[in-house]
């Protein structure tokens, strides 16, 4: 098949939700590497995504309750709404937590036993707190898969959030790697960074909001779009 | 959405009276269950309030961004729950005029669901078909294709073409 349809078929299915988790995370990595050098494929996201929106109009127009309404109106007037609507996913996030506070954990131990110079007791206090975004009950996490080492990311639903590796190797002389989380199918830059001896403790922020994935990529300065596949991604649990 | 981001409640309760009741219809006819219909709509215009400074206008409308987000989110709750019982009950074809509730709704979003509902008749059966149980019933295309014992390939392509060519007669509708 034309390697062009089949791109324009995932963007169909991408834009109506109808991709497992997997493929969906598949889906966006691929549109993630085509889009960019791609104009026609990048209309035609925005115009089914728009289209997508349009099918959202056609069932008939439903009343809410006025709790339901209240409840928003509350948070929004700056309190805390009560028995505030919680995503139904607390499995899976709870199993990436667990991933990322071990590695997490690890890496502040390492970096505690190694010295107590200050530069180090800055590193372990950026360990810990860490480990405090990693253990938050409303974190996503993912663990990135790559070539080597263990790479987890946490980010709140404000946009703070914490990237850690630990045995992460070197990037190739004169290169570095650089952080992105993404989002509807866009990369959108964090931060570069190096490893020091193959641990990284990397707090970020970015705008606050639900993203897919995180990856890093090796450039040989900081870009505002990556110019090469991933060395290292992963889906951000829902 | 620039005032919603700065964090001006009267910008966010215009957005909330004018899409709230549309993104109510959207959940329940996905989920089916009143209850977690709202639910969805809290949460989405929750999330919305947190991080209005994420939408960018570049990439589409305010109703598509908020809209998908309601579809998405409603999705997921239908995957995981088992909301085949509720669904059953559901309102009849969408084509249909759904009886009315007693919403009070922007014209506008009126006109254009009787666009939307007019350019779902130039499609085929099928492709109609493979639409509505993706995008109203939640199904993956895998499912889909399992339940109508046809290939995945063919669901992808009918869904493709039933966007472009709903696209195609949106495109002379008045926006």
């Amino acid at each position: 098949m034309n390697d062009h349809v089949e791109i324009q078929e995932a963007i169909a299915a991408y834009v109506t939700h109808s991709l497992d988790p997997e493929e969906h995370a598949r889906t966006e990595h691929k549109l993630l590497e085509h889009l960019p050098g791609c104009p026609s494929c990048t209309a035609l996201l925005r115009d089914l995504r728009e289209l997508a929106g349009d099918l959202a109009l056609v069932p008939e127009a439903r009343k809410l309750s006025d709790t339901g309404e209240a409840k928003v109106m509350t948070a929004v007037a700056g309190a805390r709404p009560a028995g505030a609507v919680r995503a139904r996913t607390l499995w899976p996030r709870a199993a990436a937590a667990v991933a990322v506070v071990a590695i997490a954990s690890s890496v502040a131990v390492n970096v505690v036993v190694a010295s107590r110079s200050g530069r180090a007791e800055d590193r372990a206090r950026q360990a810990i707190a860490a480990i405090a975004i990693a253990a938050d009950p409303s974190a996503h996490h993912a663990v990135l898969q790559g070539a080597r080492g263990s790479l987890v990311a946490s980010i709140l639903p404000n946009g703070t959030g914490v990237f850690i590796a630990h045995d992460l190797a070197a990037p190739p002389s004169g290169s570095i790697y650089e952080l992105w989380v993404a989002k509807d199918a866009r990369y959108i830059p964090v931060r570069t960074f190096s490893p020091d001896g193959g641990d990284v403790v990397l707090p970020f922020n970015v705008d606050a909001g639900a993203y897919a994935s995180v990856a890093v990529t090796v450039e040989r300065h900081y870009v505002t779009q990556p110019t090469r596949t991933p060395a290292y991604s992963g889906s951000l649990s829902t | 959405m620039g005032r919603i981001a700065e964090g001006h409640s009267d910008g966010f309760r215009d957005l909330y009276s004018r899409y709230a009741s549309t993104a109510a219809g959207l959940a329940y006819r996905v989920i089916g269950d009143q209850v977690l219909a709202e639910e969805v709509v809290q949460e989405v215009f929750l999330s919305v309030w947190r991080s209005a400074s994420a939408y960018d206008a570049a990439r589409g409308s305010v109703r598509s961004w908020l809209l998908t987000q309601v579809h998405h989110r409603a999705v997921d709750v239908i995957r995981r729950e088992d909301a085949e019982r509720r669904r059953s009950l559901r309102q009849p074809d969408l084509i249909q005029a759904d009886p009315t509730e007693d919403v009070v709704e922007d014209e506008w979003l009126r006109g254009r669901r009787a666009d939307i509902r007019v350019a779902l008749r130039t499609i085929s059966d099928d492709q109609r078909q493979v639409l509505h149980l993706a995008y109203f019933d939640g199904l993956t295309q895998s499912q889909v294709a399992e339940k109508l014992g046809i290939p995945l390939g063919t669901v992808k392509s009918r869904t493709l073409s039933a966007m472009l060519k709903l696209r195609e007669v949106l495109s002379g509708a008045d926006r």
